[in-house]
């Protein structure tokens, strides 16, 4: 860097990307975002983003971008759409020509398309506007507007600002004011119609990006994934306006790394990943440990089957995970930095280059970070199909080129790590929240969440609920909350049955449980754990003895073969299981099963031998009526265990209206209309057809006994 | 002095330095904690789990081989838990193994039967599915019989760490994952050297020597065949063990007395040999150090097998540094074809020579080429001391109640320097008296050349040598070998005179000894020091301890062979070598240029591209790291994979030579991460997600419904190329399931007709 360069100027940085943003939306009626994760291009978001541009291509009023996961996964794509100082809107489940529809009728100020609105929230609404949902008591105020408004008759969304303006605004619609509010009673009292002093009409905000445009409920606190869905992922200028970088700034200028040491071990963040470590004692631990070469790596190797959260936090927000890294990097006294992440997240792997490229063109990263002494480089590894790698020894010898293989501990990576050196690992999520730790404080961060769980956590919830998507809650929300309230309950009007955390390592909890809190202690207790994420809701028609099966047939698949107790152990748990969802379980298989479960969880090498009983386990424990059911009487309630159904006509109810008939696939179904019906078992291949279209419940799919 | 640290062991104070483990620790009050995998001279591993054990207050159970000491800990070997866990994790092992113990060669001497005895595993609880691979019986030297193997990882640890040839690495995972050399190829095509550690260290039968002893049995009982019989200085300072006797037992002239009752005709001394080979090796020396020799300097002693396949493999260059003399095996199987055959005037033909050894790569030795008499190899069969052993106990005979015979004569002759060449440095030790008595006439002032005595693995000395300066090393363990070859290769000059045995300890601990017994370890060095004793006490106790003045050695050369390294001499006692380019070296036709890949079935057209060569060489290029070679390979193996679209084995070769990591490693690494395809793929590439979300909502199904229409598995492609097909874990479209990707693409909420749909769509488009 030659001496004429000025030094380093963050501030700078970002009032000239706000100005550059601005302007190109400054003369904007409408401004179009697409969530471009990897959920929404599946969907087809890519095909709707080109169509839209063709459509927008001779007007400069339109601004579109790409964003990251807007959160609502269950309606991808998505495409939100705000009008100048208006409402945002959000619409799912879009196709070219619906999202052409859906915009046209917005440049011409026609009412929203409500088919294609998520949730639809109406038009009687308030939109809490703001560039920052991590700022210290916003969540309280979320939660007093949201009360304000249900007294009102309202509904609440929440929208993100990428302007850079800062404070806090209320939208008011259809009066379409805005309000600057700058605490709770100047919300309530907008609310309530008497506020007219705090309006700003025309003049702020000056155009804002939205997110989670869904009705709020006044559970979410987006701080790790505080600007998925809000900023262009692919953009440094946008990254900036959201703050970006500013924590650093703070941190390699301002404070000692002992400071940040000490401030992260008092916010009490935890590890993400699913061990639920102090996040500032590993720091600490690391950091005092002598050693001329240390290492940080971010553990990206998201490999629960069901969970996504860390994807999208590598999709939606790169630089927050960087920035958090860096941090570290700076805390412990590292300068260098990986990301072991998935082969199978191709679109975050070319996010995470291009953000960690501009980062340091910007300076911000490389040599003398930010013009300080600090110097750090980042390194992108990546896996190549190996769950067991996210356990932290596999992970090293991942990136020293050895079979992932774990190790026994200790020593811990923080004393012999990376080629012997002192490693810190964190997960993508336990880094992502960094930033606005040492933005707002220890003291901020501390008073999120229950005693011994601080901040929040995101959930990836999926399965059998209404609402698929990413959500982050304050540790203590209770699991029904986030399943019925946020998930919006269980979809086809069937009955829940469990939800399993914590993926292959987690457990099952039943509905007498779901008042249990999201903590690591509660679902511990439960028989449960916080794990890395993973929340697959689970409704009537699952076996949960099938369910137990199926994880261990995962784990059997991921264990890496070297200690005795996983590769023998798991290997014949599943065995056992397979027996009983065939059908030929004796009762003393449900003994072995807890023999081997515990020999397996007590003696296994790594994490992944350790914790791959739980699903069993905890089945087991919540559900052992299922499996004597299974055992016993040869029956399988949900109808999962083929090998128990047995198809058959209840004569009592059968009118012979054919629609069983019709149905079967093999044609086993046999009657004259009008007539009984009657099934041929040996040529039912059990596919449950006749079963799902039969109006009449004559049809029995009970078990052999 | 180490700091020193307190803690309680099942109730009683222990004192050891930090940083021992508790095993160690436990082991000071007399508790041998069970354990499996635990080998002391090998690095943790940490995997069997048998040795378990409870610290007061760790939520955790920890393995006691791992595990430091800390100072206060309350520690507990064993308690009902930790009774049951030791159990029900040996049965585990047990339940996939073959169940032959009664027929198994190590009934009565394996670990695993020995632990599962005293574990009290009395039932099988959890039998299930047993694995199944094929024997390998391709070696010379060694079998592998992988049904047997408990995963222990001690043979590749013992392969890798003590020998550095990497013959062995482990493949695959979880239930499929197995020892195998590179690529599974037949371990008679890989880099091992047959030393037979691997039979050394391994607990069960996973590997052991390829026993003939049925032959010698048939030849024993053949009228038309002469069988004679020699044997190695080594086999009589261990052969007591394999009879129950203490290590440490001198059996020399039991040996020659069961020989004979075993029916052999003549039976000879090895040791002959070996003064021979002296005398012939120490000539050899002072002509190249005299500079009479186009050989370089320094001289490599080339009498044990493993080394000379070793250096022939991985030192090509320096194979003219070997000394041209034959081994003391080889030497004396030739002398009984020709001295011998024409003294008695016996048809060469009809002699049938059978060598005990306590080795198993001398079984490889004694097929070389180079080694044979007329078309008929020198050596017809090696046994090992285990075998000799065995044959003894088949016919009834207790060796160490005999009487001490003499061998024959002629060629059963031998000094007390022909005995020490069992124990590492024993060779050089002979080969400097005789040397020094060459040069100057006399005898030399010392004859227990201390320096050269003794177990570190790689010993260096200057020998005053009548006034000028020898110096000289010596190796043992082929890892050790490596270090002194790379001293050597860099032509620093350091040394005159480099002797290097391939095994730990030299030849008495060769690869074909007695097993160790319970409670002791194989390659123990205390083990190896006593029957290392045993050869030094008979140096001591022989009259002649000097190669050359064998009273049968000067009348061979005296009525025979003349001079050492004369034509004649050169014609017996010498031979040549030849580099060889096995797997994992760098294969031959990855040395053409162009590189010249055989196409597999002749479909893979791109992978004989010129460009995709060039392009693997960027990335290797782009990749390299200088400091940690071996963390390019996983990158490099990525992008090799998306320029040619799997990773063939000749692939796989090349990146192994080029990253510079031993082949069956990279095997090993390749096998075990599920994104790098070893087989071609099809041309449309489908993966149906069995994440959590896509399985609850169906996956099994759509699975199910592909695979019938495509008519193959998960892991398989149809037989046109077409299309390959998949199971994935998770590829995060959990709000789309269940979903599938085709060729990258996500397809979301499918039903198996749709997905079907897709399929058939794929094949119309490919009609058209």
């Amino acid at each position: 860097m030659s001496n004429s360069e000025p030094i380093f100027n963050l501030a700078g940085m970002r009032s000239k990307a706000a100005k550059n943003i601005y302007s190109g939306i400054e003369d904007a009626k409408l401004q179009v975002s697409i969530g471009m994760a990897t959920c929404g291009i599946s969907a087809g978001a890519g095909a709707i983003y080109k169509a839209i541009e063709a459509e927008i291509a001779d007007r400069d009023d339109v601004v579109l971008k790409q964003v990251g996961c807007i959160g609502q996964c269950h309606k991808e794509p998505l495409m939100e759409i705000t009008a100048k100082n208006g409402a945002p809107y959000l619409y799912g489940e879009l196709n070219e020509k619906s999202a052409i529809d859906v915009l046209r009728r917005h440049l011409k100020k026609q009412p929203p398309l409500a088919d294609f609105l998520v949730d639809n929230p109406g038009e009687n609404r308030v939109t809490i506007i703001t560039a920052d949902t991590t700022s210290p008591n916003y969540f309280n105020f979320v939660k007093a507007v949201v009360a304000a408004a249900e007294l009102r008759g309202m509904v609440t969304t929440e929208a993100g600002c990428e302007g850079g303006c800062t404070g806090i605004f209320l939208h008011i619609s259809p009066e379409n004011k805005t309000y600057s509010v700058t605490d709770i009673d100047a919300a309530v009292s907008v609310i309530n119609g008497d506020g007219e002093k705090y309006c700003v009409g025309e003049n702020s905000p000056r155009f804002c990006m939205t997110q989670n445009v869904a009705p709020v409920t006044g559970l979410q606190m987006r701080i790790a994934s505080r600007n998925c869905g809000v900023i262009d992922p692919e953009s440094l200028e946008s990254a900036l306006c959201a703050y970006a970088y500013m924590a650093l700034e703070k941190a390699v200028n301002g404070m000692t790394p002992d400071e940040v040491v000490a401030a992260m071990q008092e916010s009490g963040l935890r590890g993400r990943g699913g061990g639920g470590f102090s996040t500032g004692l590993k720091w600490r631990i690391t950091r005092d440990v002598k050693g001329d070469q240390k290492y940080v790596i971010c553990n990206a190797d998201e490999g629960d089957p069901g969970a996504f959260m860390d994807r999208n936090l590598l999709e939606g927000d790169p630089h927050a995970v960087i920035e958090g890294l860096t941090i570290a990097g700076y805390a412990i006294g590292a300068n260098k930095g990986f990301f072991y992440i998935r082969a199978e997240y191709p679109l975050a792997v070319k996010r995470l280059r291009e953000a960690i490229e501009q980062a340091k063109k910007a300076g911000i990263l490389g040599n003398n970070v930010m013009g300080t002494d600090f110097s750090f480089e980042i390194e992108i590894r990546l896996g190549a199909g190996a769950f067991v790698c996210g356990e932290e020894t596999a992970l090293i010898h991942s990136i020293e080129g050895e079979r992932g293989m774990p190790r026994p501990r200790p020593p811990f990576p923080a004393e012999k790590g990376l080629w012997d050196c002192p490693t810190c690992i964190n997960n993508v999520e336990t880094l992502a929240s960094v930033a606005p730790i040492i933005l707002n404080g220890s003291a901020w961060y501390s008073g999120i969440g229950t005693e011994k769980s601080k901040g929040t956590k995101v959930f990836a919830l999926a399965g059998k609920v209404r609402r698929t998507g990413l959500v982050e809650v304050p540790m203590g929300v209770t699991l029904r909350q986030v399943i019925f309230d946020i998930g919006g309950g269980i979809r086809n009007k069937r009955g829940f049955k469990a939800v399993q955390i914590g993926g292959p390592s987690g457990g099952c909890l039943p509905e007498s449980l779901l008042d249990t809190e999201v903590d690591y202690d509660s679902l511990s207790r439960a028989g449960a754990i916080m794990g890395s994420g993973g929340m697959i809701v689970l409704d009537e028609d699952d076996c949960m003895v099938d369910v137990a099966r199926y994880f261990v047939q995962f784990t059997q698949d991921e264990s890496c073969g070297k200690c005795t107790p996983c590769r023998e152990g798991t290997k014949r748990m599943l065995e056992i299981l397979e027996r009983i969802t065939e059908g030929k379980g004796v009762l003393n298989d449900i003994e072995l099963l807890k023999r081997l479960g515990h020999t397996v969880r007590r003696a296994s090498l790594c994490g992944l031998g350790q914790t791959a009983p739980n699903p069993v386990l905890s089945t087991l424990r919540h559900f052992s009526q299922e499996y004597t059911d299974h055992v016993t009487n040869g029956i399988c309630k949900a109808g999962m265990c083929k090998s128990l159904l047995i198809f058959k006509v209840i004569e009592d109810n059968c009118i012979g209206c054919g629609a069983c008939r019709r149905a079967c696939p093999v044609g086993c179904i046999s009657g004259e209309p009008r007539v009984v019906h009657n099934i041929d078992q040996k040529k039912c291949i059990k596919c449950g057809s006749c079963y799902r279209v039969c109006k009449f419940k004559a049809i029995s799919r009970g078990g052999n006994a | 002095m180490p700091k020193m640290v307190n803690l309680i062991i099942d109730g009683r104070a222990v004192q050891v330095p930090a940083g021992t483990s508790i095993m160690k620790a436990a082991e000071k009050i007399g508790i041998r904690v069970p354990r499996l995998c635990y080998h002391p001279l090998l690095s943790i591993d940490g995997a069997c789990r048998i040795c378990v054990v409870e610290i007061k207050g760790n939520p955790k159970l920890v393995t006691s081989c791992s595990h430091p000491v800390s100072e206060g800990i309350e520690v507990r070997t064993t308690t009902p838990e930790i009774r049951e866990i030791r159990r029900d994790i040996t049965e585990l092992l047990l339940d996939n193994h073959p169940k032959d113990c009664q027929i198994c060669e190590r009934d009565g001497n394996c670990e695993l039967q020995r632990l599962a005895y005293n574990l009290g595993v009395r039932e099988r609880l959890f039998e299930g599915e047993r694995k199944h691979f094929e024997d390998d019986y391709s070696s010379a030297a060694v079998v592998r019989n992988p049904d047997k193997c408990i995963l222990c990882h001690r043979c590749v640890r013992v392969c890798a760490e003590v020998q550095g040839v990497t013959a062995l690495g482990v493949a695959h995972r979880g239930f499929r994952s197995n020892v195998v050399p590179a690529f599974e190829k037949p371990f008679s095509e890989s880099v091992c050297t047959g030393c037979g550690q691997c039979i050394n260290v391994c607990p069960t039968a996973s590997f052991l020597e390829h026993n003939r002893t049925e032959e010698v049995w048939k030849a024993l009982a053949d009228p038309t065949k002469h069988t004679i019989v020699h044997f190695a200085p080594s086999v009589r300072a261990a052969i007591g063990e394999g009879f129950g006797l203490p290590v440490g037992g001198n059996y020399e002239g039991q040996v020659v007395a069961a020989l004979r009752l075993l029916g052999f005709e003549k039976v000879f001394d090895t040791q002959f040999g070996a003064d021979v080979c002296t005398f012939e090796e120490a000539s050899e020396l002072l002509e190249r150090l005299e500079g009479h020799s186009d050989r370089p300097i320094p001289m490599l002693t080339s009498c044990s097998a493993a080394w000379l396949k070793f250096i022939e493999q991985f030192y090509p260059d320096q194979i003219n540094n070997l000394t041209t003399v034959k081994s003391p095996m080889s030497i004396v199987s030739k002398l009984i074809r020709t001295y011998y055959a024409e003294k008695m005037g016996w048809d060469p033909d009809s002699i049938y020579v059978v060598t005990a050894m306590c080795c198993t790569a001398k079984k490889w030795e004694a097929a070389r080429p180079q080694l044979s008499t007329n078309g008929h190899q020198d050596t017809d069969v090696v046994i090992t001391t285990r075998e000799l052993v065995w044959m003894c106990k088949a016919a009834g005979i207790y060796l160490p109640g005999l009487s001490p015979e003499k061998p024959d004569d002629l060629l059963g002759e031998s000094t007390g320097a022909g005995a020490i060449y069992g124990a590492t440095g024993g060779v050089m030790e002979s080969a400097l008296r005789t040397a020094y008595n060459l040069k100057f006439n006399e005898a030399p002032p010392i004859f227990e050349f201390e320096d050269v005595r003794g177990m570190e693995r790689i010993r260096e000395a200057t020998i005053d040598f009548g006034g000028t300066e020898l110096r000289i090393a010596i190796a043992h363990g082929l890892g050790a070998a490596h270090k002194v070859m790379q001293e050597v290769q860099s032509g620093s000059g350091k040394y005159h005179y480099v002797e290097i045995m391939g095994c730990p300890g030299g030849c008495i601990g060769g690869g074909g000894q007695p097993y160790a017994g319970a409670n002791s370890s194989p390659l123990d060095p205390e083990i190896l020091k006593k029957r290392a004793a045993v050869l030094y006490g008979i140096d001591r106790d022989r009259t002649v301890r000097l190669a050359h003045e064998n009273p049968s050695l000067k009348k061979l050369y005296a009525d025979y062979v003349g001079k050492p390294l004369n034509h004649k001499a050169h014609e017996l006692f010498h031979t040549n070598f030849s580099a060889k380019e096995p797997r994992g070296i760098l294969p031959p036709y990855l040395l053409a240029d162009p590189i010249d890949v055989p196409t597999p079935e002749g479909r893979c057209k791109s992978c004989t591209g010129e460009s995709n060569w060039e392009e693997l060489n960027k990335v290797i290029a782009g990749s390299r790291n200088d400091t940690h070679p071996q963390s390019s390979l996983i990158p490099v193996l990525h992008q090799a994979q998306d320029i040619f679209g799997y990773l063939p084995q000749y692939v796989l070769d090349y990146v192994a030579y080029k990253v510079g990591v031993p082949a069956a490693t990279v095997y090993g690494v390749a096998t075990f991460y599920h994104h790098f395809n070893l087989t071609e793929q099809g041309k449309h590439r489908i993966a149906i997600c069995v994440g959590t979300a896509c399985y609850v909502n169906g996956a099994q199904s759509i699975l199910e419904a592909v695979a019938k229409e495509l008519g193959i598995k998960a892991g398989e492609t149809t037989p046109d190329g077409m299309f390959s097909l998949a199971e994935a874990h998770c590829i995060g479209a959990c709000s789309l399931a269940p979903a599938i990707l085709l060729n990258g693409e996500v397809h979301g909420q499918l039903t198996p007709e749709k997905a079907v749909g897709l399929i058939q769509n794929i094949r119309q488009s490919e009609v058209e």
